[in-house]
């Protein structure tokens, strides 16, 4: 049998199927294969239909990836074992953050069910091909070469087959009218203070509550003291009656005096012995109304002095993707920042309801650290629906501006995902 | 309800519409959806008489002689990326002036410069040729390809013909080495 050439077909023989795919290797630019089942219009029902290496196994295990070495990539599909309404199973490669056309390999081979085919991909400028399709055709499984893509990548072919993309981020709230601050003598402690304006900022010494967009205040840190400033995210259990989905996470982003961007969550949990001199003390899973989750930051007092100049932090709380639907603000998360005596608490009441499912990122508050003093902002800003971006800031004088440009971080395993729907750009320095 | 034919099929179009003067012949494939150069599809009619050849090359109806059989065969253009729905290009059938000994009209598709933009039907989705009753629009007959072509570059898609007093639509589907100047040659146009 001859092989495929691009928009040949053959049909395939019946029972179970290995689905082989030579891809080549690109040096410095990875290449990712990966398998999409659709519908009769050419789209995924959702996210559970992609076979990709962080997520491995779609449909009960209809479809499988195998595993990827020396520039091969496996599958298996079970033909009888495929969901009715599922036509076509797409296989693509995508060349991740686009840094080679296809044109970079010679051609891409392919080997299903004793068939096999052949992408020229001489001359290709596109960064994402949909490979070949097995498709139904009066009951009967066939297999076409399709050679076709995007030069736009995973971008474009994303919604090609039906694979949501975050929107735009829409525009923040804006802040809310400053308050005219209290001259502080005239201000009985402990009354909670409040205030948005840049400096002068006199020192709180005592418990503060922010409840506003933009609301701000400050803790003097103790140089001879040291320490250690611990953040603490809480939030209860949404009273669904169910224990597995209350799993938030609180991740902080590190705005380095050089400008980097550090990233701090469970899985890059950072160290106070060493840059960057605050720590993640671990993944929380669940929560109820009796024992709230907790999850804490752990920030040294000194850090400005030991990493050489200001430090932004921003906090924020994830929803994991194995919440399903849950709304983050339905667990109405809080967070305390505290040092030596000293409170601020971060009490902003997200907007529920309709706006914000699918929402995943809820920033509480930014913290910015110059040498002495450490000033806390409730910020209330919340990612674009379906967007993985993370909180990404930029200083300003004494003011860290907070936008959703962070590349997404994802638990492991989910990196691919993140390919898939990532539209942030902006790279941790250490992810 | 129009004749579904697959690839051989054949069917009476007088018998479908009775008293059946006009048609209009519809051939149609989606639009690329992916980047690269689109498909551009173009429609061709051969108005042979009974050995299956043209009878002068003014038989040979396409995009550069858009009319043939002293009028009874008009092609109403070009379209070149299939964008839209329905119909991409049209010819039009006045049945009551085909010459009698006009046995059969045959309709061919060819892919523009399909070498250069290394371009096979089988990369093209949902390519069909219909046929349409002109008085009242109602479709007589259809004939999807999408699986009837693989790596072919030219296709004759089907043959209007008569058949004692009736006219037939035949589904040929089948491809045709060298695009659309041995697939005129082969039918007698004097290709020069």
């Amino acid at each position: 049998m001859s092989e495929l050439t691009p928009g040949a077909n053959a049909a395939l023989p019946s029972g179970d199927l290995s689905v082989l795919i030579r891809h080549g290797v690109i040096p410095g630019a990875e290449i990712d294969v990966s398998a999409f089942l659709v519908t009769g219009t050419g789209k995924v029902r959702s996210d559970a239909d992609m076979c990709f290496y962080g997520q491995p196994s779609v449909a009960g295990g209809a479809v499988a990836l195998a595993g990827t070495s020396g520039g091969e990539t496996r599958f298996t599909v079970a033909p009888g074992r495929i969901p009715a309404g599922v036509e076509k199973v797409v296989f693509t490669a995508t060349i991740h953050e686009n840094r080679a056309p296809f044109s970079r390999v010679p051609e891409i081979g392919l080997e299903v069910g004793g068939i096999s085919g052949r992408i020229p991909c001489a001359g290709m400028t596109e960064t994402a091909l949909i490979l070949a399709e097995l498709y139904q055709r009066n009951g009967a499984w066939k297999v076409r070469v399709v050679g076709q893509g995007f030069n736009g990548g995973l971008a474009k072919l994303a919604p090609h087959l039906g694979v949501e993309v975050a929107e735009p981020a829409p525009a923040p709230a804006p802040p809310p009218p400053k308050p005219t601050p209290a001259p502080p003598k005239a201000e009985p402690a402990p009354a909670p203070r409040v205030e948005a304006a840049p400096p002068p900022k006199p020192v709180s010494l005592t418990k503060v509550t922010l409840t506003k967009s933009g609301a701000s205040s400050r803790i003097s840190l103790d140089k001879s003291a040291g320490g250690v400033v611990r953040v603490t995210a809480t939030w209860i259990d949404n009273g669904d009656r169910r224990s597995d989905n209350d799993d938030l996470d609180l991740r902080a982003g590190i705005l380095m005096p050089d400008g980097s961007m550090h990233w701090l969550a469970a899985s890059h949990p950072g160290g106070l012995t060493a840059s960057p001199f605050a720590r993640h003390m671990g993944d929380v899973r669940s929560a109820t109304r009796d024992a709230p989750g907790t999850e804490i930051i752990e920030v040294d007092a000194g850090i400005s002095h030991k990493l050489g100049g200001p430090v932004g932090l921003v906090f924020s709380i994830y929803s994991a993707i194995s919440n399903g639907p849950v709304s983050i603000a339905s667990l109405k998360p809080t967070m305390t920042v505290e040092y030596r005596g000293n409170v601020i608490r971060c009490e902003y009441s997200f907007p529920d309801g309709k706006a914000a499912k699918g929402v995943y990122t809820y920033v509480i508050a930014t913290i910015l650290v110059d040498r002495d003093e450490l000033d806390v902002k409730l910020s209330g800003l919340t990612s674009a629906r379906g967007s993985e971006n993370t909180p990404w800031i930029t200083r300003n004088g004494s003011d860290l501006n907070v936008t959703f440009d962070g590349a997404p971080v994802f638990k492991k395993g989910r990196t691919m995902l993140a390919r898939m729907l990532g539209a942030g750009t902006r790279k941790y320095a250490n992810v | 309800m129009a004749v579904s034919l697959s690839k051989g099929g054949n069917v009476s179009l007088t018998k479908e519409a009775p008293g059946l003067t006009a048609i209009t012949v519809g051939l149609g494939w989606d639009a690329r959806v992916t980047d690269g150069a689109a498909f551009d599809l173009d429609a061709s009619v051969f108005i042979c008489g009974e050995d299956g050849k043209v009878r002068s090359d003014t038989d040979f109806v396409f995009y550069n002689n858009k009319t043939g059989a002293g009028g009874a065969v008009q092609h109403t253009g070009d379209n070149t990326t299939g964008e839209g729905d329905g119909d991409d290009e049209q010819v039009k059938v006045d049945l009551s002036k085909v010459p009698t000994e006009v046995k059969k009209l045959v309709f061919a598709v060819t892919i523009h410069e399909a070498e250069s933009r290394n371009q096979n039907f089988g990369q093209v989705s949902n390519a069909f040729m219909r046929v349409v009753n002109s008085v009242g629009g109602s479709v007589l007959a259809k004939y999807d390809l999408s699986e009837d072509y693989s790596t072919e570059t030219a296709m004759i898609f089907g043959e209007i013909y008569r058949h004692n007093d009736e006219w037939k639509m035949k589904a040929i589907g089948s491809g045709f080495a060298g695009g659309l100047g041995s697939l005129a040659a082969s039918h007698g146009v004097n290709m020069g």
